[in-house]
């Protein structure tokens, strides 16, 4: 059996088709050049879908940090599977690197922590969140083993601080746990029962999966398949009637971490979402039923286009 | 060209349409007492004009300038400010290499002519911020670019047999951060502090060491965290990092970073060098070796010439100034005052500019004698390759170098703003109506003390084992019941011993009987320094150079707390009274603040491009002030005249017996602020433009006032910064009053005038920064000046001679 999305009109979708048509000039106005797609998904099936810069449906995009909240959802299979005891097991449990004192703090660092941001690790966003923290560690022989060399900013769980740095040991936590790349349990348990297209995740020569780094274009992503995720998290972890990942994990991924942060996903006024840098947005919003998928190319000055969203495609709704 | 600056008809502040020339290519020295008018010439005037109109003929500044403040100003040139106070600097991450930008220079070299160990090669080519340790692409993650590395054992922070509360010496309990969150937290938990660590459940000691978060408690091993980065910091800016630290008992060997064996940069840059030396080995040899280097550099990399060439360049300028002995790595806030200064000067020097305009402000300040004439020579070497200097400066040794000299006065204030003289050092020598005059001609010298206080080994105040910063382990005695100076060149430990040892110990057994306004309540650990003596002393006053107030709106009257006694007087009178206005109404700060502009009596507008302009503001035309307010006089003045009357014209409105505003107090505390030499300074003068000295001389002033009575111990820094001689003379008299009272006076001084006024000296050196922090002579100023270790008894000798 295969997935097959449904259209509806917006009609019969219960939006306003006059607002929706003045996406192009929005665009234009803005001159949001680089934004190549925009889809809104209402009652589980497509609204409104449209392309630019020669984009179409199959087109795959960057999909940026909205990897950190596909990690998240790796996560919950492992969970489910029993891959992983528990999100309160220290990480050095599986990193015996962190249990080794290189810092005190780091044996109170725990899997949570990694989901919430709150590892304490010291980072350094740089300009644009260019990362410039991120260099040294992709040119180094063992990954974990640079991290737990890194300074600690805090305690874990004390204080938020979005970085790379959490996400890669939580790839690398999944790692050890699973003997394999993060990359493949995501194929199996999630981008398979889903049908998405994607390629490997690129990864380190130790064994990490990561995905801003040298064949990073392997692990883009089309918008239909983004919505994917909306559908997998508003349907509680169960996609076209198939149990992917438990509810509990699911309600837990959206339940504030710190008031604007769940699990990897940020959480909006009236739902939650996920972000990539460069417009890269996920937006689901349970009460009215409706997931948007926006993809765009990133440039070196970080854009987001959260506005188109808020603006036009939520004002589009009659009831 | 001109051989003169000419500027006709200046007025701006109290400048009575002065006409004066300025000799160019030549070093001019603009003196007079203080308060006036020389910066508002010199700054305001002169600065303010040359570099308005070089940013409109560069067209990158719009400028919409107001009235302008002279009648002509011919023969301009682009000017250049180097203002007072370019001395405190405290980013640690400032070195000498990137203060220079030689560092980045030298980055580029290892980026592009580096050597790779091939066991590190991974094929990549590494950029210039790999070399930079500033960089977050490039520094040693582990110690963030430091170098250094400290291993602290937890069990050693919380051993588990101490009482809770007596962790950290009580620390927790007593700090104003952490008091409240650690009660509540002790309250959540059911703790008693007066058990010891060990008693606590393995999940509250987690909480206890790390931090709870429903209590907001940061956790007991995370404030030691904190408080030893602090402490480690300080202790690096204050020429100590070679040192361990030990803060409350536990102490932690500050090691070399285990990752980068110290160079502070990634594994792939430590393993790059250039004839066998990596970039952190260059930035640690002195500028001297590394120039020698670099030379025999361009022999094997003919095709890196012209970037060595522009190192070789600006190293050697460095060099000129005598900052050979300094390395690139050197921490810029471990440099001594004239070292920060000289390295400004130098990147002046480097540019090799002509034909600029220079304005110096009291360019000696802090300075002791020797590195004066140090200073001097570079000075003097700027304007022989062609610039013009201009320099306002009290300083006698820096007058006599100078071609030419303007002296403005003849007083302060209003009493100021007159040309007294302009010419030669020779023709001014000879001016009858300057004040300053006679004191370089020799005609009058400032008085020297010829007969000192005796000093009472009875009543002695001992600092033993002082170690903080530089200060190698000394015993210091210091006599109470007279003047007593300390000296010695810039960061040989002056400060250290009185500021941050001293202060803090009195501090801690005075408590109440202290009087110093001091936010940082932290003090050093000081396990092995103790004090003795202190039964000698009833009361301690520290006055500082830090500013009065907080304030934008603070101000002598405020601060001497006469604004209150002014508006009270305002309230009783008749018309007052019958309008029922309180004294709150002569405040900007309350009810009689103009709404429009919050009392500040301008509005600013942003005109793009970051600029401002103010303009006055409309409601209240510029007063600050309701209208109400300002209809209230007071013997025909309301509040707003009032506060712009000077100290002298005020000490005449408010003594005088007849006059329904006369007032006791006020005149009194406004007659101790002239006596400071302050009678020029207006009652509302705002505190940014309050300089550090006079903001000293009010504290101290603020302190005469009160009640005479003995066994009180003054402390002072510098305290002659930016006078003249005739006002150095009046504040050492002063000084003298309090020591003849039976208090003791304790001044940390460069002035040798000063120090000869002392009763007993303390002189600590010999050099600078490791160079120092030993006492290499005490006794009078007699006795020091046929000491053989003494530095400072040269200079003695020549204000006795």
């Amino acid at each position: 059996m295969s997935f097959e999305w449904e259209h509806v009109s917006p009609e019969a979708a219960g939006m306003d088709r006059q607002v929706l048509m003045q996406l192009d000039d929005y665009l234009k106005q803005h001159r949001y050049r680089l934004v190549n797609c925009v889809l809104v998904v209402r009652n589980g099936k497509i609204v409104w879908e449209s392309y630019y810069n020669r984009y179409h449906a199959d087109s795959r995009n960057p999909i940026k940090s909205i990897w950190k909240s596909i990690m998240a959802l790796t996560t919950g299979i492992c969970l489910d599977r029993g891959l992983i005891g528990s999100l309160d097991d220290p990480v050095s449990l599986y990193l015996p690197a962190f249990g080794r004192s290189i810092h005190p703090y780091h044996k109170l660092m725990t899997i949570r922590h990694l989901l919430t941001m709150t590892s304490g690790i010291y980072w350094n966003g740089g300009v644009h969140y260019h990362c410039p923290m991120m260099t040294q560690l992709l040119r180094s022989k063992d990954w974990v083993e640079h991290l737990a060399d890194v300074q600690m900013a805090s305690v874990p769980g004390m204080s938020f601080q979005y970085k790379e740095f959490d996400v890669v040991l939580l790839s690398a936590v999944i790692s050890r746990a699973t003997g394999a790349p993060a990359y493949e349990i995501a194929r199996q348990y999630l981008y398979e029962p889903l049908q998405i297209q994607s390629g490997r995740w690129p990864e380190s020569s130790c064994g990490i999966s990561y995905n801003v780094m040298k064949g990073e274009v392997q692990s883009d992503l089309s918008a239909r398949d983004l919505a994917k995720f909306g559908l997998l998290m508003h349907g509680n972890g169960i996609f076209d009637g198939q149990t992917i990942i438990s509810p509990e994990f699911i309600r837990e991924i959206t339940a504030p971490s710190n008031p604007n942060y769940g699990f990897l996903w940020v959480l909006l006024r009236d739902g939650y979402g996920a972000r990539g840098y460069g417009g890269q947005e996920i937006n689901v919003v349970p009460e009215l039923d409706l997931i948007t998928v926006i993809q765009a190319t990133p440039t070196d000055s970080s854009k987001s286009y959260g506005d188109i969203h808020e603006q036009l495609l939520k004002p589009s709704i009659i009831s | 060209m001109q051989t003169f600056i000419e500027i006709q008809g200046a007025r701006i502040h109290n400048l009575k349409n002065m006409n004066v020339r300025i000799p160019r290519g030549m070093l001019t020295v603009i003196t007079g007492v203080s308060g006036s008018g020389k910066s508002s010439l010199a700054f305001d005037t002169l600065f303010e004009e040359g570099k308005r109109r070089y940013l409109m003929f560069s067209g990158t500044q719009f400028m919409v300038d107001a009235t302008a403040h002279f009648d002509s100003i011919t023969g301009m040139s682009p000017t250049v400010a180097v203002e007072q106070r370019i001395i405190r600097q405290s980013n640690p991450r400032s070195t000498v290499g990137t203060r220079t930008k030689i560092g980045n220079l030298l980055a580029v070299l290892f980026a592009s002519y580096g050597h790779r160990d091939p066991a590190f090669d991974d094929g990549e080519p590494l950029s210039m911020e790999y070399f930079l340790r500033n960089s977050p692409k490039g520094m040693c993650v582990k110690c963030l670019g430091t170098g250094q590395y400290h291993q602290l054992e937890e069990e050693a922070i919380i051993p588990l047999d101490k009482p809770i509360k007596a962790l950290f010496d009580g620390f927790i309990a007593r700090h104003r951060l952490y008091r409240s969150s650690f009660k509540k937290f002790c309250e959540l938990h059911d703790i008693d502090v007066n058990d010891t660590i060990r008693t606590l459940s393995d999940e509250v000691l987690l909480l206890f060491k790390y931090g709870c978060r429903r209590s907001g408690f940061s956790g007991a091993v995370v404030i030691f965290h904190d408080m030893y980065k602090h402490v480690t910091s300080k202790y690096s800016r204050h020429n100590g990092a070679d040192k361990a630290v030990v803060l409350w008992g536990v102490q932690a060997d500050r090691i070399a970073c285990p990752k980068c064996s110290g160079h502070g940069i990634s594994e792939h840059a430590i393993h790059m060098t250039i004839a066998g030396k990596t970039i952190s080995e260059l930035e640690q040899l002195e500028i001297g070796e590394l120039l020698y280097i670099l030379q025999s550099f361009k022999e094997e990399m003919p095709s890196a010439r012209s970037l060595l060439n522009e190192m070789i360049v600006k190293l050697s300028c460095m060099s000129d100034v005598g900052l050979h002995h300094l390395s690139l790595s050197r921490q810029v806030p471990t440099l001594s005052g004239g070292e920060i200064q000289r390295l400004f000067l130098a990147s002046y020097i480097i540019a090799e500019m002509d034909s600029i305009i220079f304005i110096f402000d009291e360019p000696t300040i802090g300075l002791h004698e020797t590195e004066k004439a140090l200073l001097i020579r570079i000075i003097r070497n700027l304007v022989e390759r062609g610039n013009t200097v201009v320099a306002v400066e009290h300083d006698e040794q820096f007058m006599r170098a100078a071609d030419y000299i303007i002296d403005i006065g003849p007083g302060a204030g209003v009493n100021g703003g007159e040309r007294i003289f302009q010419g030669t050092l020779k023709q001014f020598m000879t001016c009858g109506t300057s004040r300053t005059a006679p004191f370089l001609s020799g005609e009058r010298s400032l008085m020297v003390k010829q007969h000192y206080k005796p000093v009472d080994e009875n009543k002695m105040l001992t600092i033993s084992n002082a170690s903080l910063h530089n200060l190698r382990d000394i015993t210091v005695s210091i006599p109470l019941g007279v003047m007593v100076g300390v000296a010695g060149v810039s960061g040989s430990g002056k400060s250290s011993l009185i500021h941050d040892t001293l202060v803090p110990l009195l501090k801690r057994q005075l408590r109440g009987r202290m009087v110093y306004e001091e936010d940082n309540d932290f003090i050093f650990e000081t396990n092995d320094t103790v004090i003795s003596g202190t039964e000698h002393i009833k009361r301690c006053i520290v006055v500082d150079q830090r500013p009065i107030g907080r304030n934008k709106t603070s101000c002598p009257a405020t601060y001497t707390g006469i604004a209150d006694r002014i508006r009270a007087l305002l309230a009783r009178t008749e018309q007052a009274a019958d309008s029922g206005y309180s004294a709150g109404l002569f405040t900007v700060n309350s009810d009689g603040g103009c709404r429009a502009c919050k009392g500040e009596g301008i509005t600013h507008f942003h005109i793009g491009f970051g600029n401002f302009i103010d303009v006055k503001c409309e409601l209240c035309s510029g007063t600050g002030y309701v209208e109400e307010a300002l209809s209230i006089r007071l013997d025909g003045l309301n509040v707003k005249d009032i506060l712009e009357l000077s100290v002298s014209e005020a000490v005449l409105f408010f003594g005088n017996e007849q006059s329904e505003a006369y007032d006791r107090t006020i005149h009194a505390i406004l007659s101790t602020l002239e006596r400071v030499g302050l009678g020029y300074m207006t009652l509302g003068q705002k505190t940014p433009t309050i300089s550090g000295g006079e903001a000293q001389r009010i504290k101290l002033a603020k302190e005469l006032c009160k009640p005479n009575s003995k066994d009180i111990v003054y402390i002072l820094d510098e305290p002659t910064t930016g006078l003249s001689f005739a006002d150095t003379e009046h504040l050492i008299s002063l000084m003298q009053q309090l020591v003849d009272a039976g208090s003791t006076v304790i001044v940390t001084e460069h002035d040798a005038s000063v120090l000869s006024n002392c009763d007993y000296l303390i002189e600590l050196g010999p050099g600078g920064g490791r160079e120092g922090g030993n006492v290499i002579a005490t006794g009078t100023p007699i006795e020091l000046i046929s000491h053989e270790r003494s530095i400072i008894g040269s200079y003695l000798r020549k204000v006795r001679a």
